[in-house]
């Protein structure tokens, strides 16, 4: 990869790639948690900000649809 | 929604009204006179020579509209007018401000063949499609009695008709053309298409000396338009075509069509994409302008990025849908009368329908006539024979199975040893119908058939073997006791009833119909149709609830529904309909699927309450007493053996009364949604897509990621491939659940779906950028000895193949929610236009073509790459159809 004199477009580039793959991967976390009873924005949102962490905690968290039955 | 015209009429009079009320004030012989008529009708040959003076009975307005008219009509829409300006600001740009040697055509040109190729393939569909429906229509017959004075009465086309014409009318029957009428019996008749007056006006036969000036209100005539609701008339025509208060009014009336709600969303999507480019355009063209600092070239790029936004297939393709749609639901013997029924024939998720002639056998037979005490007698039969032969209104099934016996004995001298003197025709109220016969001795007789509980209403005796005596609550009891057994075993039954008339007396009404005397009933077999319960559940294993609408008793109706296995949840009668309100019934609808004994008003009700409920609600019958229910429904489906009310109430007319038929065309129906839905939201997705593709380019390199030559030829061939769209299938999955157009799910759709491409544009950008074009040309964009611009013509190249692969995929990845190619694959022509696009598309760098248009071709190393970023693609793309399923529970 031969960057040269291009940073602010390397940088602009790749900032809105990883935006933008941030945006869409962080749907999984969230379709995950809201499966499980729990508010799509707001899991959407923590993935947005700590994707790994969401992702994790999204397979971890207990399903309240159970607990509502 | 259903599609409902409403017409405001001018209530005064028309050119031809000065006629019509001469007309009815003058006596029946002038009148015939007048119109060198008699009452035995005109002769074959007179007719002939006023059908070349008068000309077909058809409105000017019905006719189809001139060549010229429609080719601009395909060419006009709002798409196609943003190309337009953008063509012309191209020919001002590139030819007639560029200076000499520099002039461009190839943008202007390249923006009319698409603008070309849409329009004329709207115009070719719209053109099959509409000699599709002359076609079907002529399918669908209706015609009208006539008498032929050299021959008997006889059924001609109703665009035959002439004045002077003598036409039979009976209940079910539109009115042809303006009449006066000259004989009648009992009859009503809707003005409602001219009046919007719903309740139906009694018509007479007599002479008006003084009827007022509006000829509308004039009791003697009846207009076409309307149609007769009971009771039956002989009329003479007095103006046909345009010549009718209907046609001289055509031009007043201002038909204003409700669109329905799948017209309104494609309408609404197409304006949401104009109103996108009208935000991107301004942002792309600032940015560029700035970050590049060639303002020219900026604005040149937005107007190309206008260009390859806007969707210009998407009236193509909902015409040609559509259009293909009605003629393939044609070989399945289903004609559409109106296209955009199609959309709510696929959303239909409850049918309702009439039993005789959809569950059982359009064939009813007389399996016994009874004397009161349930003994074989053949003198009910005679009775039932002189009341059938000598009725002169729509003759239903059992009067049929009656007359089967007409050229038998002692049936066929009966016919000479009677004369008629008068009858009161069947109304769906009274439930009964009577005639008025005189034997050879003067002797007067009134012979009454109808519904067994009405009957027994209007009876005051009953014979047996010659002996009349009072009825009574045990004989009452007896005859609904044996009644109900046979209801049970599956026969329908009517009574008969007679009583002698004082001799002299020629008028009668259905005041006369009381103090009869009983002597028997009748029992038909309304046999179940073979293929009804395959039929009913192939509907079911479609998600479409089946419920019964009938106005025959909940006995022969649960018998033949049992038959037939259809589940009954619930049996509602219409009394109990009738003690509800339309909240309780809200309830009711849901879980009873069998209501019987309706009126056609309450089954209207039924039908109106279940669409409140938010289902899609289909309704076939054929006879009268379905109209009403029919125009309630979202689709009104009918025969074309139907009464001619109904096949003019129905959306939808099925040339064979099967629901097996209906279940195909409901196949059809949601392929044909289906696949316009399909292009509706993989149009707005890539185009959403896209902006941000655009804007990142624009914002971060310091070229532009394509010229405007290359986007706009890319959208070129993007277009070509999306006409096969028409022609794809759709998952069995898709086509065996209903459904509905639901526009908030076009939003979600471009923002879970969208982005995806862009985020493989953004990556060939990097890659292109960073790796790529640097191998080639010995260093990154902007180091000494490296070309500029063959760096950006190379790149051009790149992301123009790229962005053309990811597009054309897209196709095959949004037309399905499993995994393209391996678990579902479109159709060949689709299969096939895709491949060669993607094709043309990436050889065209190493053509003269793609030197011309400057771009460069790409390296062998660069195909590695792509194939691994469509491959990248293809996965995330399904991992975010799977996971909008799982949040939205469906893709399409």
């Amino acid at each position: 990869m031969l960057i040269g004199t291009n940073i602010s477009t390397a940088i602009g580039l790749f900032v809105t790639l990883g935006l933008m793959l941030l945006g869409l991967l962080s749907t999984y976390p969230a379709v995950k948690a809201s499966d499980k009873g729990r508010n799509f924005i707001k899991w959407y949102i923590f993935g947005l900000i700590l994707f790994p962490v969401a992702l994790i905690a999204s397979f971890v968290i207990k399903s309240n649809n159970q607990k509502a039955l | 929604m259903k599609k409902n015209t409403k017409q405001t009429i001018v209530r005064s009079a028309s050119p031809v009204a000065e006629k019509l009320i001469a007309a009815s004030r003058t006596e029946k012989e002038i009148l015939l006179k007048e119109y060198s008529t008699n009452l035995k009708g005109l002769s074959v040959a007179s007719a002939q020579e006023l059908r070349e003076k008068y000309g077909r009975n058809e409105i000017s307005h019905e006719k189809p509209k001139p060549l010229y008219k429609r080719l601009i009509e395909a060419f006009i829409n709002p798409f196609t007018i943003v190309l337009f300006i953008l063509a012309s600001v191209s020919l001002v740009t590139d030819v007639i401000l560029a200076p000499p040697g520099e002039k461009k055509f190839v943008t202007v040109i390249i923006i009319c063949t698409m603008v070309l190729i849409s329009g004329f393939l709207r115009f070719i569909q719209e053109t099959r499609s509409n000699n599709s429906a002359d076609k079907l229509k002529a399918m669908v017959h209706t015609t009208v009695m006539v008498g032929r004075g050299d021959e008997d009465k006889t059924e001609i086309p109703l665009a035959d008709l002439v004045p002077g014409d003598i036409v039979y009318l009976a209940a079910g029957d539109m009115i042809p053309a303006d009449v006066r009428i000259i004989a009648c019996k009992d009859i009503f008749i809707s003005q409602a298409a001219l009046t919007g007056e719903s309740e139906p006006l009694e018509k007479s036969a007599g002479v008006l000396k003084d009827g007022g000036t509006n000829p509308l209100e004039l009791s003697n005539l009846a207009f076409m338009g309307s149609n007769v609701i009971s009771g039956s008339a002989t009329c003479i025509v007095l103006a046909t075509g345009d010549l009718t208060c209907f046609g001289s009014m055509a031009k007043e009336i201002t038909g204003k069509k409700v669109v329905t709600n799948f017209e309104k969303s494609v309408n609404s999507v197409s304006w949401v994409l104009i109103r996108f480019i009208m935000c991107m355009i301004p942002v792309v063209l600032f940015v560029n302008g700035f970050t590049k600092g060639d303002w020219f070239e900026a604005f040149l790029f937005a107007l190309s990025v206008a260009v390859g936004l806007t969707p210009e297939m998407l009236p193509m393709i909902v015409t040609t849908n559509l259009a293909k749609g009605a003629v393939s639901l044609a070989k399945k013997k289903t004609i559409v009368k109106n296209l955009n029924a199609i959309q709510n024939f696929g959303a239909m998720d409850i049918l309702c329908t009439d039993k005789t002639g959809t569950l059982t056998q359009d064939m009813v037979v007389l399996e016994y006539h009874l004397d009161i005490h349930g003994v074989e007698d053949e003198r009910i039969l005679r009775h039932a024979f002189l009341n059938s032969y000598y009725q002169t209104g729509l003759k239903n099934l059992m009067d049929l199975a009656i007359l089967k016996h007409a050229s038998t004995e002692p049936y066929r001298s009966m016919q000479q040893k009677y004369t008629k003197v008068d009858e009161m025709p069947f109304d769906f109220n009274r439930r009964r119908m009577s005639v008025v016969i005189k034997d050879l001795e003067g002797k007067t007789q009134l012979i009454t058939k109808g519904a067994v509980e009405e009957m027994l209403n209007i009876s005051a005796y009953t014979e047996y073997k010659g002996e009349v005596a009072p009825i009574t609550d045990d004989i009452k009891k007896e005859i609904l006791s044996f009644v109900k057994k046979l209801n049970s075993e599956g026969m329908r039954v009517i009574a008969i009833a007679q009583k002698n008339s004082a001799s002299g007396k020629d008028d009668f009404s259905v005041s006369d119909e009381q103090d009869m005397v009983l002597i028997g009933y009748l029992a038909f077999l309304d046999p179940p149709k073979l293929t009804a319960k395959d039929a009913l559940k192939a509907l079911n294993d479609y998600g479409i609830t089946v419920k019964v609408l009938t106005g025959d008793n909940d006995a022969v109706t649960e018998t033949i529904c049992e038959q037939v296995g259809l589940q009954i949840g619930n049996i509602l009668l219409g009394s109990d309909v009738n003690e509800m309100d339309d909240s309780e019934l809200s309830v009711a609808v849901e879980k009873t699927n069998v209501f019987a004994k309706l009126s056609p008003q309450q089954k209207a009700r039924i039908v109106r309450i279940l669409r409140q409920n938010h289902h899609t609600v289909g309704f076939m019958g054929d006879g009268i007493n379905d109209a009403a229910a029919m125009r309630e429904s979202d689709v009104g489906i009918s025969v074309d053996t139907a009464v001619d009310i109904a096949k003019e109430s129905a959306d939808i007319i099925l040339l064979e009364k099967d629901l097996m038929v209906l279940e195909k065309g409901v196949i059809e129906g949601r392929k044909i949604s289906g696949n316009i839905i399909k292009y509706i939201k993989m149009a707005a997705s890539s185009n959403f897509g896209n902006m941000f593709s655009v804007v990142a380019a624009s914002s971060f390199l310091p070229f532009l990621p394509m010229k405007p030559i290359h986007i706009i030829l890319l959208n070129l061939i993007y277009d070509i491939s999306c006409i096969a769209i028409p022609w794809d299938n759709m998952d069995i999955e898709y086509l065996k659940k209903p459904r509905k157009w639901d526009a908030s799910s076009l939003s979600k759709f471009m923002f879970w779906i969208g982005p995806t491409s862009s985020v493989f544009d953004i990556t060939t950008f990097i890659v292109m950028f960073f790796i790529i074009c640097p191998a080639v040309f010995g260093g990154p964009y902007g180091a000494p000895g490296v070309n500029s611009i063959l760096f950006a013509s190379l790149f051009n190249a790149g992301w123009f193949v790229e962005s053309l692969w990811s597009q054309t995929l897209v196709i095959h990845m949004i037309r399905t929610p499993k995994i393209p190619f391996i678990q579902s694959r479109a159709s060949l022509p689709l299969v096939l236009l895709t491949t060669a696009s993607i094709a043309v598309g990436t050889i065209i760098p190493y053509t003269p073509l793609g030197d011309m248009i400057g771009m460069y071709p790409m390296p062998f190393m660069y195909f590695p790459w792509l194939i691994g970023m469509i491959l990248c693609y293809m996965m995330l793309a399904t991992l975010l159809k799977k996971m909008f399923i799982k949040k939205f529970g469906e893709l399409l």
